[in-house]
């Protein structure tokens, strides 16, 4: 304690420098997740972003079909009491390890005395989120008033059309959510076919085949291709050379005195000893940085819909691994430089 | 005892010193004097178990631990030396005290009360034992580095030039301090220095001149 409060300022420093370090890997880690999420990778077919972010729990998912990319859900949304859910989601053709499946999401706010909802696919009605759900939240606001009439049907605007066949999917499939807070819905207006589609609680989604889009798609991955070394290096490249500059800041403003290491070496500490006290000295350090973003960015990876805190926690791992290593390296190449000197004293200062 | 015999250094197949034989006595306080680069900081780290790579035999006590190497070699040179520098190397965040007992905290072992205020007295540090180390004048802290050696309680104290920094008055205070200590401690003070007035203090003489380390009778 003596020595921490002797170099408080040196300490404080450090403490910065590394909370820094550890903000700008958990700012890159949202960045990324940012990146990834729009563009969606996912090799298993699961698409985290198909739910409506905060407002429904992933935990709801019962089952995953994986092939034919269907799904069995409950939702429990904090929509109103009579709000439909329309997701249209696509595969895609996975591709040297990566897949992209790009959500649409469609919601209806309908009407709790008709439960009618407007078929005209001219309207804006029909929404394709671009993975984003705050896209999709500003666009249930302010269609909060938008008169629900007609019967239900599900159909995809012009727009939406667009979006899903540029995404390069050789299938779409659609599943239509009911709400679990009402799990009533007088379907008896709906056209036979949207009756199929809809999916109550528990039960399995049926899938339909709307496009076909395997040229599209062949462009598409041509395009994508290309696309990945250059999201890996516009990632990749600044994350290094951040750990790098860190590297070296770090040893430049160490309080790490080589005379007490050598001082211990005269005094027949062991090397083993040396080396723990030394390491736990630097670990110290860095656990005050550590806790501080955790407290800072938890609720932030939490509460953001498109990232998780799993994510978070990776990412939190990945960094204490990373400086865990950095210190254990530096700390043993420390000592060893003072305990195989074959040289003592005056000049090893 | 430390017996030297047929003992020949070399660096790149130049030889730095050699020497036929030369025994330091115990409990004598031993002086290597020479050049700069003569090699006297070498000679100290072959004495004190540091540095092996040489030809001929160094004896301590009879025993010649010229083979022994890793941890082995660290255990037993840390049991038959401690050290003092022309740096005193104190912790500038602990006291002077605390610098004293600098091996005792690192080891954890006890210390023996009445030598420690033996050693304190020696060095004349009484006044100042709570004060931070940054505060005190060169003398006053090789003066502790000195007693931090003591504490560690080893035979053998090897001093490397430890007045270089000091002026003149103040090199006389250590050598005769190291002197007493090598009386009334029991041990055997070996220092390396080039300042030729402070020899008449010394009980033996080791020179390093034209690549030949001899005794100098005083």
């Amino acid at each position: 304690m003596k020595k921490v409060r002797y170099y408080f300022k040196d300490y404080l420093l450090q403490s910065i420098t590394i909370l820094i370090l550890f903000a700008s890997l958990s700012v890159i880690g949202l960045l990324v997740s940012d990146l990834f999420s729009s563009i969606y990778i996912y090799s298993s077919g699961y698409n985290n972003d198909f739910y409506y972010g905060e407002e429904v729990d992933d935990s709801y998912i019962k089952s995953i079909n994986k092939d034919q990319y269907s799904l069995s859900v409950d939702i429990q949304s904090s929509f109103s009491d009579h709000t439909l859910v329309y997701s249209a989601y696509s595969s895609s053709n996975f591709q040297e390890g990566f897949g992209i499946m790009l959500s649409s999401r469609v919601f209806a706010k309908v009407d709790s005395s008709t439960f009618k909802v407007n078929d005209n696919s001219s309207s804006s009605f029909c929404y394709v989120s671009s993975n984003y759900p705050d896209d999709s939240k500003s666009f249930i606001k302010e269609d909060k008033s938008y008169p629900i009439i007609g019967t239900f049907d599900y159909y995809l605007s012009d727009s939406a059309k667009k979006t899903l066949e540029n995404s390069g999917a050789d299938n779409i499939y659609l599943a239509v959510v009911i709400d679990e807070k009402t799990n009533l819905l007088d379907d008896s207006s709906f056209s036979s076919s949207s009756k199929s589609l809809i999916v109550r609680p528990g039960n399995q989604a049926e899938s339909h085949n709307l496009i076909k889009g395997s040229e599209l798609n062949k462009q598409y991955s041509q395009g994508y291709t290309v696309f990945l070394p250059l999201i890996y290096s516009a990632v990749l490249v600044p994350t290094c050379l951040l750990l790098l500059a860190y590297a070296f800041i770090l040893r430049q403003m160490s309080v790490f005195q080589i005379k007490e290491i050598f001082l211990r070496r005269m005094f027949g500490s062991s090397f083993s000893s040396s080396f723990f006290s030394l390491l736990r000295e630097r670990l110290m350090v860095i656990i005050v940085p550590f806790l501080v973003n955790i407290i800072v960015f938890l609720p932030i990876y939490s509460f953001t819909s498109i990232h998780s805190s799993l994510t978070f926690w990776l990412l939190a791992l990945c960094e204490l691994i990373y400086v865990l290593l950095f210190e254990l390296f530096f700390t043993h190449k420390d000592i060893k430089t003072v305990y195989k000197s074959e040289r003592i004293g005056n000049g090893d200062d | 005892m430390i017996e030297i015999d047929n003992l020949e250094k070399s660096f790149s197949n130049k030889t730095l010193f050699s020497c036929s034989k030369v025994v330091l006595k115990d409990q004598s306080l031993v002086a290597i004097i020479g050049e700069s680069g003569c090699g006297k900081t070498t000679l100290l780290n072959m004495l004190s178990l540091i540095d092996n790579q040489y030809k001929g035999s160094i004896k301590i006590n009879g025993v010649s631990y010229q083979t022994l190497k890793g941890k082995k070699k660290e255990e037993t040179r840390s049991n038959l030396f401690s050290f003092v520098f022309s740096h005193p190397y104190l912790i500038d965040y602990l006291s002077v005290k605390e610098n004293i007992l600098f091996s005792s905290l690192i080891r954890k072992t006890n210390i023996d009360n009445e030598k420690l205020n033996k050693y304190i007295q020696l060095a004349k540090l009484e006044s100042c034992l709570d004060s931070k180390v940054t505060f005190l004048s060169e003398g006053e802290k090789q003066r502790i580095s000195i007693v931090r050696a003591l504490v560690y309680d080893r035979k053998f104290l090897i001093c490397d030039e430890p007045t270089a920094h000091l002026d003149p008055n103040n090199a006389k205070i250590i050598v005769k301090l190291l002197k007493d200590i090598s009386q009334e401690c029991n041990k055997t003070v070996i220092v390396a220095l080039h300042d030729y007035s402070l020899l008449p203090f010394f009980d033996e003489i080791l020179e390093i001149k034209d690549r030949k380390l001899n005794e100098i009778n005083k």
